[in-house]
């Protein structure tokens, strides 16, 4: 779907340029300052539930004590790294780390979009323009196709 | 954060050792196992990167358990004290993973 694959540049050590177009860069934006909205309103909405995911399969009791434990922390790790991508996307150029958190942020909003959409293993991956979620399925394909990107190059570094 | 503390305290008392009380060996508790769940969203490329740099196994290593958790629904990869296996499944969780944990029985 996404072909161009060259969505950052290596410039030297550490240093990525940002190759992405403006409306790309606007979408990025957008997508990351709404997902971390509905996070901080709504922690328990239906979408988010692979987004902060239980830790014992059968175990109600053992699930809420790490819930207590971990989830204010997760919810503040997610929204930190949601807006500090947000503030980047217009940045000419990016570090790994910000590289890194770039990747966190797509995996954040792909699994609530993933889970809005109802992401299978074996459906095709074709656009239907009639289909109202159109829309999410684009950027769920756009971050996926930038993500990809982004951790080869991530890859690389280990 | 409450679990990097926690896991700090436990690193003096690590699971499968055994301690010494007068001439008595006392066992402790069974270790935990850290189970990743297969999913649609998460790419491949991306599951392997999240083993290799949370666990710092090889790329073989990790391809091998991304591998384990597509083809197979689910994969354990970690395992040690309840505390290790909590902030290992935070850490799984942090990074968009769908880990679970478990005593190893």
């Amino acid at each position: 779907m996404f072909r161009r694959h060259r969505f950052f540049k290596p410039i030297g050590d550490d240093r990525y340029e940002l190759l992405l177009k403006t409306d790309e860069r606007e979408v990025i934006s957008l997508i990351c300052n709404d997902i971390a909205f509905t996070i901080e309103n709504d922690d328990g909405h239906e979408y988010l539930r692979r987004v902060f995911p239980i830790a014992h399969v059968d175990d109600a009791e053992l699930n809420a004590s790490y819930y207590e434990l971990v989830h204010a922390d997760l919810v503040d790790s997610r929204l930190t790294i949601l807006r500090s991508v947000a503030g980047s996307v217009l940045d000419r150029e990016i570090d790994s780390e910000m590289l890194r958190q770039w990747v966190m942020a797509f995996t954040t909003v792909r699994l609530f979009l993933g889970t809005r959409l109802d992401v299978s293993e074996d459906e095709p991956r074709v656009l239907d323009p009639d289909d109202p979620l159109v829309a999410y399925r684009v950027i769920y394909e756009f971050l996926g196709a930038v993500q990809s990107v982004a951790v080869d190059l991530l890859s690389r570094r280990l | 954060m409450k679990l990097r503390w926690r896991i700090r305290a436990s690193e003096t008392n690590p699971v499968g050792a055994e301690e010494l009380s007068g001439d008595t060996i006392v066992a402790t508790e069974p270790p935990w196992i850290v189970l990743v769940w297969n999913d649609p969203i998460n790419l491949m490329n991306y599951v392997t990167w999240v083993f290799q740099k949370l666990f710092g196994y090889s790329h073989e290593k990790a391809t091998a358990l991304m591998l384990d958790v597509h083809h197979k629904g689910r994969a354990v990869v970690s395992s040690g004290t309840k505390e290790k296996a909590e902030l290992d499944v935070f850490r799984l969780h942090e990074y968009g993973l769908w880990a679970t944990m478990q005593k190893d029985v």
